[in-house]
């Protein structure tokens, strides 16, 4: 029993993530998310809610606007911690990609979501959706990758209906070559971005985005 | 089997007189208590703080609980030599280790049904409605600590009971960690070698992460029948059944003498 258990508790020690010198940014709790969500137990899904409580609300964060590396760092635990946390996950995937002009790691969050639940439509598309918009090029090979696992999964019913892979590639595609259909989609995120911020300089930098789209 | 009830709710009786019994009641209140006043705070989805609160602080109760009794027992039987009369009266070995395991079931399901209630008035009170799936996370809790109680049975059969209790918590630990390792093997660290061997811990270790399904229940998402449901459940009984087979080659050579 004793060497099971030193065994199991060798490998975990193997996995654990090593100390990395990062110029003093990030926190210990964000050093690997996936780490401190096994490490959490069963309240992986309350501190989600504390970190995005943090983060949003009194954190440092929300004080100095922090770097983009940090707020990806906040994001992706706040995503690993519950990966069906949508508004914190999409708040944070909207914002970095519409405000701080970091489509992948916007994307990433979606992605990361979906290691938890690869069968949830929701996250495939909106990873599709946010990519379309926001992302300049288009990595299309991506693209058509989630497109079609999005083809695949029952929920697809529920939410576009009947739709076939080819209508579907090429609705995306005018999607993506319409600077107007574009713009409209990043006016209502930073709409919904501003309704749900409570930060005032957040605030601030939102309304300056909306005013050059205009 | 009415000497094997019988057994189980005097057992179980007995345990319940014990006055942590109060304590784990006083502290599910107090915990209410302390959700209620946070149940106004709002960070994106209605009352999801509120209720994650609740389900993880009623996990643990269920945990202590669960380890509380599960060595109160066993301790009483090996200390006081409480199967010697049962036995010596005809009753079955194996019989008297269904009883053990039914005087925990009964007493971590008593201990469901308070937070249960407790559950329905405070949902009823913040949120004007009660979810039912919520509730289904509690009985997950209270299964899986039923698990670990029975681990520290079985494992005090070989062990000592310190030790006992100190693998049940580690095989909780890890058994909790193993979702993680999964993604971990599969999506972050891509090597053979892992991917090999993660399928063996996967499927040798108990996995505690499949009675956690707060993500999706306190998100309003729906519940899998098979993932979050049917195989929890089918999962419970296969290592019940093993630990009681395990606890059973042990007890079967045990002498009916006090003590070790």
């Amino acid at each position: 029993m004793i060497t099971l258990l030193l065994a199991v508790s060798t490998f975990l020690a193997y996995l654990a993530p090593r100390p990395v010198m990062d110029n003093g940014e990030g926190r210990l709790a964000y050093a690997d998310p996936l780490f401190l969500r096994a490490a959490s137990n069963i309240s992986h899904t309350l501190l989600s809610d504390v970190f995005w409580l943090l983060s949003s609300e009194t954190g440092e964060l929300s004080g100095r606007q922090g770097s983009l590396r940090e707020m990806a760092a906040t994001a992706e635990t706040i995503t690993v911690m519950d990966p069906l946390f949508f508004p914190a996950i999409h708040y944070y995937a909207t914002y970095m990609a519409s405000i701080r002009d970091a489509t992948q790691e916007g994307a990433a969050l979606y992605a990361k979501a979906g290691w938890f639940h690869p069968d949830d439509f929701r996250l495939v598309f909106n990873e599709m959706v946010l990519r379309l918009t926001y992302e300049e090029p288009l990595n299309e090979e991506r693209l058509v990758a989630l497109a079609k696992r999005a083809m695949t999964m029952p929920e697809k019913m529920q939410y576009i209906g009947p739709v076939a892979y080819g209508e579907m590639v090429e609705g995306m595609m005018h999607f993506a070559a319409s600077r107007y259909q574009r713009n409209e989609k990043k006016w209502e995120d930073l709409q919904w971005l501003l309704k749900h911020s409570a930060n005032a300089k957040r605030k601030e930098e939102i309304r300056r985005q909306l005013v050059l789209i205009k | 089997m009415s000497k094997i009830v019988t057994l189980s709710l005097l057992q179980s009786r007995s345990l319940f007189k014990e006055k942590a019994t109060y304590l784990f009641g006083v502290m599910a209140s107090m915990i209410i208590v302390l959700s209620l006043g946070l149940s106004s705070a709002e960070i994106g989805a209605k009352h999801k703080l509120f209720e994650d609160i609740l389900l993880t602080s009623q996990g643990y109760f269920f945990l202590l609980a669960a380890l509380f009794y599960a060595f109160t027992q066993s301790s009483r039987d090996r200390n006081l030599g409480l199967f010697v009369l049962p036995v010596a009266n005809g009753m079955k070995r194996r019989e008297y280790l269904v009883a053990q395991m039914l005087s925990l079931g009964w007493i971590i399901s008593l201990l469901a049904l308070l937070f249960l209630s407790l559950d329905l008035i405070a949902l009823a009170v913040v949120e004007g409605r009660v979810d039912p799936l919520l509730l289904w996370q509690v009985f997950l809790y209270a299964l899986s600590s039923l698990l670990v109680a029975y681990m520290v049975m079985a494992f005090g059969q070989y062990v000592s009971l310190t030790n006992a209790l100190l693998y049940s918590v580690a095989f909780f630990v890890i058994g909790h960690g193993l979702d993680e390792l999964y993604i971990y093997t599969k999506f972050v660290a891509e090597t053979a070698y892992l991917t090999d061997v993660m399928p063996l811990l996967y499927y040798l270790l108990p996995n505690f992460s499949l009675f956690d399904r707060q993500s999706t229940i306190v998100n309003r998402q729906a519940l899998d029948v098979w993932g979050d449901v049917l195989l929890p459940l089918l999962y419970f009984s296969v290592w019940t059944l093993m630990l009681f087979l395990a606890a059973l080659v042990k007890f079967q050579k045990k002498g009916l003498t006090i003590g070790n």
